[in-house]
């Protein structure tokens, strides 16, 4: 048997989130139906709305912002000669977050992943290019994640800038705090081993 | 290592099977069709996550079944350890001791098993794949870091083949992502082509006094690794660069090497009979459980599919001979004429009719 009408569109709209499935959509769906108020609705509705008209990607960086630029790029007090690339909007939260790290960012929005199509043009390397034209810059720091698809293009970037004068580097991989050796998988050692540095 | 028991649903005929193992000797018995080599192919899969003779891992489903599993639990010298492998259209699930596997690198090598089949035959009579294809399993059992160096060099191959189509269509990748494509690829076939080299030779240097157990006077039995790239990879990719782009695929690497069996230097495809070539490609198992045992410093786990209806008794004998004390043995057959009872140990005699188990006959050593 079927819902009412209004009461399938809801847990068709909650299903299409990733991770979400038929049984989850419908405790979604009647947890809105029996403890939201019309004025947790429309905030609801609202906050979708504002998401989709006012965030947008940073003209510089490519972070989402609900501005031009972003706070880190208007920030002049940060360190304007290094710029961290990572895949996602997410990953500057994240090292934001952790406060060990006070230059530029760049977002390239995805990873080169042959496999499935997806070349140099199809995320933002074009404009990070640009911004190295900027005579501030003096290091790009790869952050990308530690997959088949990041090494390619950290790789890819690390070949475009061989012949600048710039400064390539590349994060550390290796054991997660607390990580334990005799648990960790056989690529996790293998990059601890080869970034291993002087004592 | 021993398998205990085994558990399989939905797997080619068999529906549901428990099946509980004797330590040493199990003979599996029926009529064709019933579902015996499906149950050694059942241990080769969940040891080694493929059949020892399709493909296609979707053929081990039971028709009109979305899913297969296969579970056994295991003794290791008095540690139990649990094994998991389920099979789906989309792919497979591994878990080791209940815990799931994401890569299989982590779990092929666990469970150690040697198959010797009808289909060992294509080892001399078939094609490059398929020797290739017994190579990288042999290698997978006893060497965790291959298994993951193969996946990645197979992933990195199907992206460079990408990559070199594209550059034939709408150049949507460049000739820089091609050469940090190529230099991993280079990287991963180095690794494999040197591996491969050393178990070859390896094999080679074990095969003669094999051979000689099974047969008296062959000639000198050996195998040779045949590359398609003699010298250094890297400069041999930089010399084919050109060539791959008007090609749009890889011509060269480890997935277009191969390796031949000779007979006294000579490549014996050409001369060998068809009893010898039988005999060949079961001195190459008996090196092989030798191998792995250097390796793991267990014996694996045997599973012999008809081999007995193809031999003579005296051959079936040394066979038996050789299969040390400590094995398990799982081995088929039609019926128990091929077989000489009263030269065994303990065993059990397991009857299979219609993808079911009718009967287990228990024989213990003081009933010989
Ligand atoms: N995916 C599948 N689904 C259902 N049945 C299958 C599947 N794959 C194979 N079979 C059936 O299983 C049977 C083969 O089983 P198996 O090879 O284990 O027999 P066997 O007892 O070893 O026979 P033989 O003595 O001829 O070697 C065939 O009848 C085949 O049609
Ligand atoms: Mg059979
Ligand atoms: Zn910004």
């Amino acid at each position: 048997m079927d819902y009412p009408d209004a009461l399938n569109k809801l847990i068709e709209s909650f299903m299409r989130y990733p991770g979400i499935g038929k049984k989850t959509a419908e405790r979604y769906a009647f947890h809105t139906l029996h403890r939201f108020e019309n004025e947790d609705i429309a905030d609801f509705i609202d906050s979708l709305h504002r998401v989709k008209e006012e965030i947008k990607p940073c003209e510089q960086c490519g972070h989402l912002t609900d501005d031009s630029t972003c706070v880190i790029c208007k920030d002049t007090r940060r360190d304007q000669t290094k710029i961290l690339v990572v895949e996602t909007s997410r990953d500057v939260i994240v090292i934001e977050r952790s406060r060990s790290y006070d230059g530029l960012y760049h977002v390239l929005d995805g990873v080169i992943a042959p496999s499935e199509g997806i070349g140099p043009e199809d995320i933002r390397i074009k404009p990070l290019l640009e911004r190295l034209r900027n005579d501030d810059v003096k290091e790009v720091i790869l952050a990308l994640n530690l997959s088949d698809e990041g090494e390619t293009t950290a790789m890819y970037i690390n070949r475009l800038l061989e012949k600048t004068d710039l400064l390539c580097t590349r994060i550390a991989y290796g054991l997660p705090a607390g990580g334990n050796i005799g648990y960790a998988d056989v690529v996790t050692l293998h990059k601890a081993l080869e970034g291993r540095k002087k004592y | 290592m021993k398998v205990k028991s085994i558990a399989l649903s939905g797997f080619r005929r068999i529906e549901a099977m428990q099946l509980d193992l004797h330590p040493k000797l199990n003979i599996i018995v029926g009529a064709n069709a019933q579902g015996k080599t499906s149950i050694l192919e059942s241990l080769h899969a969940l040891a080694l996550t493929k059949s020892h003779k399709t493909i296609s891992d979707g053929d081990m489903i039971k028709t009109g079944h979305e899913t297969a599993e296969i579970s056994a639990v295991c003794d290791f010298d008095g540690r139990e350890a649990s094994f998991i492998i389920t099979l789906s259209k989309t792919g497979k699930k591994v878990k080791y001791n209940r815990i799931e596997m994401r890569r299989l690198s982590d779990y092929i090598g666990r469970l150690n098993v040697v198959m010797f089949a009808p289909e060992d035959l294509e080892l001399i009579k078939g094609g490059p794949r398929e020797r290739r294809r017994f190579i990288d399993l042999a290698i997978g059992q006893v060497d965790k870091p291959y298994v993951h160096h193969l996946s990645r060099y197979r992933k990195l191959l199907k992206e460079r083949n990408e990559i070199l189509k594209s550059m034939q269509k709408d150049n949507k990748f460049d000739a820089i992502s091609l050469d940090v494509v190529t230099d991993q690829l280079v990287h991963y076939a180095a690794k494999i082509v040197e591996r491969r080299k050393a178990f070859i030779d390896d094999l080679s240097k074990r095969l003669p006094q094999k051979l000689s157990m099974l047969a008296e006077d062959d000639p000198t039995l050996s195998v040779r690794y045949a590359a398609s790239v003699d010298s250094d990879l890297e400069t041999v990719f930089k010399q084919k660069r050109t060539f791959d782009i008007r090609r749009a695929t890889t011509t060269i690497g480890p997935h277009r090497d191969d390796c031949v069996f000779l007979f006294d230097a000579k490549p014996l495809i050409d001369t060998a009979s068809q009893g010898q070539i039988r005999t060949v490609v079961l001195a190459v198992r008996l090196a092989l459980i030798d191998i792995i045992r250097d390796v793991v410093e267990k014996t694996p786990i045997i599973l012999l599919d008809d081999v007995f209806s193809e031999l003579d008794q005296v051959r079936v004998k040394r066979i038996i001979e050789q299969l040390y004390g400590d094995a398990q043995v799982l081995l088929t057959a039609t019926d128990l004429r091929g077989i000489d009872v009263t030269t065994l140990q303990e065993h059990h005699i397991i009857t299979i009719d219609d993808g079911q188990i009718t009967g287990v006959d228990k024989h213990g050593r003081q009933t010989l």
